[in-house]
């Protein structure tokens, strides 16, 4: 028996002997396999709880430890409640079981600043956590991974703050820019200052330390009337100005101004205490910061720091907002002053637009007046002219007909007599014409006719024609020297007629017996756009002293002067006057002893200045005596 | 073959009686007129083949005297020769324009006279 059951028995000790080694291999696996998690969990960088259905503690690593400042050793084991704050234990417990049960949770894990946990020494800290479960037979296993955000928490918070800060600071420097008043700009910057402190009454006053006053600029919460916004405060309300000037921060005791209007109406308000933060600008005083104290303990430094930055860039602004200010006004006087000046401008234009047209109105009648006595002056000349001829003539017909025998035939003496009356009367007549003339030179009123196509050579020959018994008289030949191609002119046949005539009987009257007045024209080389017409004559010459005389009015040669009557010296003047209305000029050449020269251009006349007479080839010469 | 007639037109007598004088000498027949009524008159009456017209008359000057000549039928064809102490600067070309053939200004030349007249009448300018 022992026999049969002796292979059986040896069968089954390999088998268990097979079966152990088996299991002390996975035993070994097994161990192999925890000791890695455990590294892994252990040197995980969050913490990593697992608690069982009990909730109490089974896995704790190194970075629970770390987080929750406890060793594994005195947390296995523990509940979880001991690392919950007491306030969140009881909420807490209820999530863990509902997720447990459901494996969900009414919360949103992992949403940060909503969980927190509690160390050891009782300080509370926020965590991030995921939250897993197992389930091991009948046990389910929970297992938390946690994340300390204390940091994270603190530079959000540290960032929100200096956003805010960032905010006013900006607000403040837009309202710089968008040139806000003083009091906009303050309302903005107490807004913000409120919401970073969250100090219900806090104000912004600017200071006049020359009347020792302030005024409220913006007042945040409750005030009475003597706080109200613009309304003035005595700057003892805000501590000692010697202080505030060097920068220092003052906190007054609102005990300490019950004196003052404002002071009682803040106690009143339940205000035990303000900080006052100078605002300073290019080193001025020019207001404050002033802000109620929390339950009438002094600002923090991170409070204080807050308003100091605000206040900084406050003044900055208010200044700018005050030169704005000014600007503004003055600009605004500038431009009363400019409108004041463009009012009296206009006023000194209007008078002397009035002036002028006052002197206007006098050039008008002054010149009305001048014409009107020029037309008096003529018609009276023309009445003395025309009245003077009346007996002129009738000494002229009368002694004419003497002469001419028609009352009878003459002795010798009394013809010689007559001949004397007739020659006066000429005279007589002569210069009554020339007085006229020369008058109405003076007046400026001498008349032209002037036509196109005007001969000049026939002109000449006609007035030689007329001259010719006065110069046959004093036995002086007449001599003209006419080129056949001469131009016409553009003139008044009679008035260059007169000046001929004015010319010739000068000449003629300075001609002693045997000598001959010389007629000459010319194209004018140097000038084709005139015609010259020059008289010569043979008589005693000018100085040059003289030639500079004769053209002016009532010049006598004066070598002529004594020896015989030449009329009133006109001719010149006359001819001068004529020659100059027809745009040409008049002059005199010669020498003393060697007889003298006047010639005088008249403008040519260019459309017929070709139409010369062609049987005209040669210069025609004659002697008109 | 008669003498021409001249009718003189001229309110100052001494001039008349010159002209009077001057114009028989040479052998013209002569009327006389001392305004502006009389010389139209007097030249309807006597029909002049000249007339020596003076421009200041009483009873209208001779810028009146020419218009009513040119008016009438009768008296439009007979030359006027205007003589006159008025200004030739301001008269002449007004004269003419009125129809005078010729215009002298007082006292006027003898010999420069008698051609315009002869000229007037048509007649050959040599004769003297």
């Amino acid at each position: 028996m022992r026999r049969r059951l002796r292979p059986i028995a040896i069968g089954l000790e390999a088998r268990v002997r097979e079966r152990t080694a088996e299991r002390e291999d996975a035993t070994a696996r097994l161990a192999e396999n925890q000791a890695r998690l455990s590294a892994i969990v252990d040197s995980a960088m969050d913490a990593v709880i697992t608690v069982g259905t009990d909730q109490r503690i089974v896995v704790w690593n190194a970075a629970a430890e770390a987080m929750f400042r406890c060793p594994a050793a005195e947390a296995l084991g523990q509940p979880l409640d001991r690392f919950v704050p007491a306030a969140a234990r009881v909420p807490h417990r209820g999530h863990v079981e509902a997720f447990a049960a459901g494996g969900r949770t009414a919360r949103r894990m992992g949403h940060p600043g909503t969980v927190w946990g509690q160390r050891a020494d009782g300080d509370q800290f926020p965590v991030e956590a995921s939250i897993s479960h197992a389930t091991v037979g009948t046990a389910t296993l929970l297992t938390a991974i946690l994340r300390d955000v204390t940091e994270r928490r603190r530079a959000e918070e540290a960032h929100r703050l200096f956003s805010e800060r960032l905010q006013v600071l900006h607000e403040i420097d837009r309202s710089i820019l968008s040139a806000d008043s003083g009091p906009r700009t303050a309302q903005a910057a107490l807004d913000r200052i409120r919401v970073l402190l969250g100090s219900a009454r806090a104000a912004i006053a600017e200071h006049d330390l020359v009347r020792g006053t302030g005024r409220w600029l913006a007042v945040s919460g409750a005030s009475g009337p003597a706080t109200a916004e613009g309304q003035a405060f005595p700057l003892a309300l805000m501590g000692a100005v010697e202080s505030l000037r060097a920068g220092r921060v003052e906190t007054i005791a609102v005990a300490s101004v019950a004196q003052h209007a404002a002071g009682r109406e803040a106690a009143a308000l339940g205000v035990r205490a303000y900080t006052v933060v100078p605002l300073i600008a290019e080193g001025q005083l020019i207001g404050s910061v002033d802000v109620a104290c929390p339950d009438g303990r002094a600002l923090d430094e991170g409070a204080l720091g807050i308003v100091r930055e605000v206040a900084d860039q406050l003044a900055i602004a208010l200044r700018h907002s005050r030169l704005r200010e000014q600007i503004l006004s003055h600009a605004a006087d500038l431009e009363r002053d400019v409108e004041q000046r463009t009012r009296e401008l206009a006023a000194a234009n209007a008078e002397l637009s009035l002036a002028n047209d006052k002197l206007r109105d006098m050039l008008a009648e002054l010149e009305a007046a001048r014409r009107e006595q020029i037309e008096t002056k003529d018609r009276f000349l023309s009445h003395v002219s025309h009245e003077l001829r009346a007996p002129l003539t009738a000494i002229y017909q009368f002694s004419t007909i003497l002469q001419d025998g028609l009352a009878g035939a003459l002795s010798a003496d009394q013809a010689e007599c007559v001949d004397v009356l007739v020659r006066n009367a000429g005279q007589l007549r002569s210069m009554i014409d020339d007085l006229l003339e020369a008058t109405r030179a003076d007046m400026a009123i001498l008349t032209l006719r002037r036509r196109p196509g005007v001969a000049v050579d026939a002109l000449v020959d006609d007035v030689l024609q007329t001259l010719r018994p006065a110069a046959a008289e004093k036995g002086v030949a007449l001599v003209h020297e006419l080129p056949a191609d001469l131009p016409r002119v553009h003139a008044d046949p009679a008035r260059v007629r007169q000046i001929l005539v004015n010319l010739v009987d000068n000449a003629i009257k300075f001609s002693g017996a045997g000598r001959a007045v010389r007629v000459s024209a010319g194209g004018g080389a140097a000038t084709p756009e005139f015609v010259r017409v020059s008289v010569t004559d043979e008589g005693p010459g000018l100085t040059s002293a003289e030639q500079q005389q004769v053209f002016s009015r009532l010049y006598q040669a004066p070598h002529t002067a004594h020896t015989a009557r030449n009329g009133l010296g006109l001719g010149l003047y006359i001819s001068k006057e004529l020659v100059q209305r027809h745009g040409g000029s008049i002059w005199v050449d010669g020498e003393t002893g060697r007889g003298s020269t006047v010639s005088f251009t008249l403008p040519a006349d260019r459309r017929t200045r070709a139409a010369v007479q062609p049987d005209h080839t040669s210069t025609a010469a004659g002697v008109l005596t | 073959m008669s003498a021409a007639k001249i009718l003189i037109v001229d309110d100052d007598a001494d001039h008349r009686l010159g002209l009077n004088l001057r114009l028989r000498a040479n052998n013209y027949a002569t009327a006389f007129a001392a305004d502006a009524l009389q010389a139209v008159s007097t030249a309807r009456r006597e029909r002049p083949d000249v007339v020596l017209l003076d421009i200041g008359l009483p009873g209208g000057d001779g810028f009146v005297v020419m218009d009513r000549f040119r008016r009438n039928a009768d008296l439009g064809a007979i030359p006027v020769i205007v003589l006159t102490g008025r200004d030739p600067a301001s008269h002449r070309e007004r004269a003419i324009e009125a129809g005078a053939v010729a215009f002298f200004q007082k006292p006027a030349d003898n010999a420069e006279l008698l051609a315009s007249i002869r000229l007037a009448l048509g007649e050959p300018t040599a004769a003297a």
